[in-house]
């Protein structure tokens, strides 16, 4: 379950109270009949009553929810557990002006169009309804850790409401119009998610009775054990080297998105340094598969960790850890596709082949390396694996520098472990260039019997002792 | 069968020609604390990797709660606890991390033993792992094998690098521990001091071979020294039935010998002619009376 479906159905769906008045709520704001009574002064009514049922326990209570949420130790232990939830409580913030902005629209169809909300109207709609959700969120999470500091803030807040429409009618609807004024909910979640995410520890409300605070536990350890993560994250982060697969991800964006900015600022100097960029740059995302190959090295040593505590057998821990490394390779593919994407429509310089047998060729490598790495359920030797592999890159991408050419291209990435030397030294024996689809067809012939021989081996050979600095 | 938490048949191991582990054969019974003694390269890590299934038998076969070593169930791994001589700690994580992801991998998992284990034995487990000292993270291995409580728990040198304090304070948990009686410790360790204060039976590993098990105490009765003093001059080449070790210098004589029963001492005073005491020895004197 999303940490934001979490903290929705904390928010919205525990109690059964609470559901009832959710369903209550929600049926009477989007209720096709609202668009009958509009214009007169029943829909208003609905309008209240609906919101009243349906935000009333939110606004009373979710601040010390979320506060409770956030206290929990599965969200400690959880990968970007705080980020995640920040982000669920801004979600949910937004969902709930969504459903404004839904039942606008349905009340609107009822309406002379004259009196239906232009677009501005409903992005000021919007930006009230998140300001709000924002001021309420952000204030009674502070104020949590106390029902009498809980109670100021609703004081203040209806207070602070009657005072504006008394005295600045208009004024508000007015600002929320204002093409900035989204700005303002914004530096709030800034400000606070600065302190949220920095603050060492934060504690649950004392106040909230046993029987909530073991409802709330049951949301935030949903789909989870005693620790807070399921098995599969548990283990997957363990073969990760305790992290993730998004967080790998998201550093390798932002390492290589920085060095494609920089190189595509270069590209502009001029013609000769747009040829040189482009090489440079095509050349270089065929460190994907080579990215890949120490990746899973390192996971594949650590599997032998798992035996005993994952309960699962050879075979079921080899599924596993080719699972996590396919959907590791499948994520740097989709990044370095990315970037080849950008290179490809925005450089004058370009490989001869297609697109399509580019992102294979990214693609290909990378899924042969997993399962090569595979058959050696030893995991590769640390020391020499990464020369070989980076020095074979190295001399397909002094080929491709060379002579440009997209066959060199094609087989520096298909091939960028195993079949690339034997095309190379090949090419000159036999004399005959062969097509890129034939070693596409061959990668994924080698991927198949890789993958069959690395089953055979994890049934018959050892899980080996691995020296603690490599595990790690 | 189902009695034996442990059971071993002809078990043996060998790599690239040389046989590591020879012949090994046990049956142990729920229950007993066993300590592992053996020289460096004697077999012990090689014997827990086969017992656990991380590594397959050359020949012979083994079983951990009646299920075969190679093909150990989730159930049976359920119950067994492991801590391997090099850790095998996620060094990017704190050690509340590494705990947090091991328990999420065991139902049973017992937050309020490893709270309080953590702090007796001082385990920062706020710092990343690969900040911590070697001892700290052996400590930690400890934990991430101890918290779902197993039955059968496995150490293979888990006090290596504690200092002397801590060392103490394991040994008592690991002591607390095996004091009900239903739960199986096998203990390897170098410190054989260690293994003589919680272990109530002993194997002792020679090149790959089990050369000796059996309780602790019929092992210190089995294997004593004997000091033998005369009025005369005692012959140079004078040795002992079953004997390990011996130093005859003039009228005095000492001997260590296995297979010693009380029977023995009568015959002997009178074959000698002399004064004959028996010593008990301490287990670390056995262990190199055994190796020499």
């Amino acid at each position: 379950m999303s940490t934001w479906l979490r903290l929705l159905k904390l928010t919205f769906w525990m109690w059964p109270l609470q559901r009832v008045v959710t369903v209550l709520g929600l049926g009477v704001l989007m209720f096709p009949g609202a668009t009958l009574l509009a214009g007169t002064s029943y829909g208003y009514d609905m309008l209240a009553f609906g919101s009243l049922a349906a935000f009333g326990m939110p606004a009373l209570f979710g601040g010390a929810f979320w506060r409770a949420l956030s206290a929990a130790r599965t969200v400690q232990l959880a990968p970007a557990g705080r980020l995640r939830l920040l982000l669920a409580a801004a979600g949910v913030a937004v969902t709930i002006a969504l459903v404004w902005i839904a039942w606008q629209w349905l009340f609107d169809l009822g309406v002379a169009p004259r009196f239906r909300l232009d677009l501005v109207g409903y992005r000021g709609l919007f930006v009230g309804v998140i300001a709000t959700a924002t001021w309420w969120g952000l204030a009674s999470f502070i104020a949590s850790r106390s029902p009498l500091a809980m109670l100021l803030v609703l004081i203040l807040t209806f207070s602070s409401a009657w005072l504006w429409d008394r005295y600045a009618t208009g004024v508000l609807p007015q600002l929320w119009r204002q093409p900035w004024s989204i700005a303002l909910p914004l530096t709030l979640w800034a400000t606070f998610g600065t302190w949220y995410l920095r603050d060492r520890r934060i504690r649950s409300p004392g106040w909230l009775l046993p029987g909530s605070q073991s409802v709330i536990a049951t949301v935030a350890m949903a789909e989870t054990d005693s620790s807070g993560l399921s098995r599969r994250v548990a283990l997957e982060r363990l073969l990760l080297g305790g992290t993730s697969v998004l967080r790998m991800l998201a550093q390798w964006l932002l390492v290589g998105g920085l060095l494609l900015a920089i190189l595509l600022l270069l590209a502009r100097q001029g013609e000769q340094e747009s040829r040189s960029v482009a090489h440079i740059s095509f050349a270089a995302l065929i460190l994907c598969p080579v990215i890949v190959a120490a990746l899973a090295a390192g996971v594949i040593r650590r599997a032998r960790a798992l035996w005993l505590p994952s309960g699962l057998s050879r075979t079921e821990l080899l599924a596993h850890t080719e699972a996590v490394l396919l959907k590791l390779t499948a994520g740097l593919w989709l990044l370095f596709g990315a970037f080849l994407l950008v290179l490809w429509y925005t450089q004058p310089w370009r490989p001869g082949l297609t697109l399509i047998e580019a992102l294979l060729a990214l693609l290909l490598p990378s899924v042969l390396l997993v399962t090569h790495s595979l058959t050696r359920p030893h995991g590769w030797d640390y020391y020499w694996s990464w020369p070989i592999v980076l020095l074979l890159c190295l001399f397909n991408c002094w080929q491709l520098l060379i002579t440009w050419d997209p066959q060199a291209w094609f087989d520096a990435g298909a091939t960028s472990y195993l079949l690339s030397s034997i095309v190379t030294l090949s090419d000159p024996l036999i004399g005959v260039e062969p097509h890129p689809w034939v070693w596409a067809v061959l990668a994924g012939v080698a991927t198949i019997g890789f993958h069959v021989l690395a089953r055979r081996r994890w049934l018959a050979e050892d899980l080996p002792r691995v020296p603690a600095q490599a595990a790690s | 069968m189902s009695d034996s938490v442990i059971r071993a048949q002809s078990l043996t191991r060998s790599i690239g020609g040389r046989t590591v582990l020879r012949d090994f054969t046990v049956d142990v019974p729920a229950g007993q604390v066993i300590g592992l003694v053996g020289k460096n390269g004697a077999g012990k890590s090689t014997l827990f990797d086969l017992l656990l299934g991380f590594a397959l038998p050359t020949s012979g076969q083994s079983s951990v709660f009646g299920v075969d070593s190679k093909a150990l169930t989730a159930a049976a791994k359920a119950r067994i606890g492991f801590v391997p001589q090099s850790d095998e700690l996620v060094g990017l994580l704190t050690g509340t991390q590494q705990l947090g992801l091991i328990a999420s991998l065991h139902p049973g998992w017992d937050p309020s033993l490893i709270d309080r284990l953590s702090r007796e034995w001082e385990v920062p487990l706020d710092r990343r792992i690969n900040t911590l000292s070697g001892g700290e993270r052996q400590k930690l291995s400890t934990l991430c094998a101890l918290g779902h409580k197993p039955d059968l728990l496995v150490l293979d040198e888990p006090a290596a690098s504690l200092d002397p304090v801590a060392r103490r304070r394991f040994m008592q948990e690991i002591l607390a521990i095996a004091g009900d009686f239903t739960r199986t410790l096998l203990y390897a360790s170098h410190i054989v001091g260690d293994l003589e204060r919680v272990a109530s039976h002993i194997w002792v590993l020679r090149q790959g071979s089990l050369v000796w098990q059996g309780e602790l105490d019929q092992l210190k009765e089995s294997i004593v020294r004997v000091h033998v003093r005369a009025d005369h001059d005692l012959d140079r080449n004078l040795r002992l039935p079953n004997q390990l070790q011996g130093r005859v210098q003039g009228r005095t004589a000492d001997f260590t010998v296995s297979d010693w029963t009380d029977a023995q001492l009568a015959p002997l005073r009178a074959d000698l002619n002399a004064q004959v005491e028996v010593e008990p020895l301490e287990l670390e004197e056995i262990f190199l009376a055994l190796h020499a």
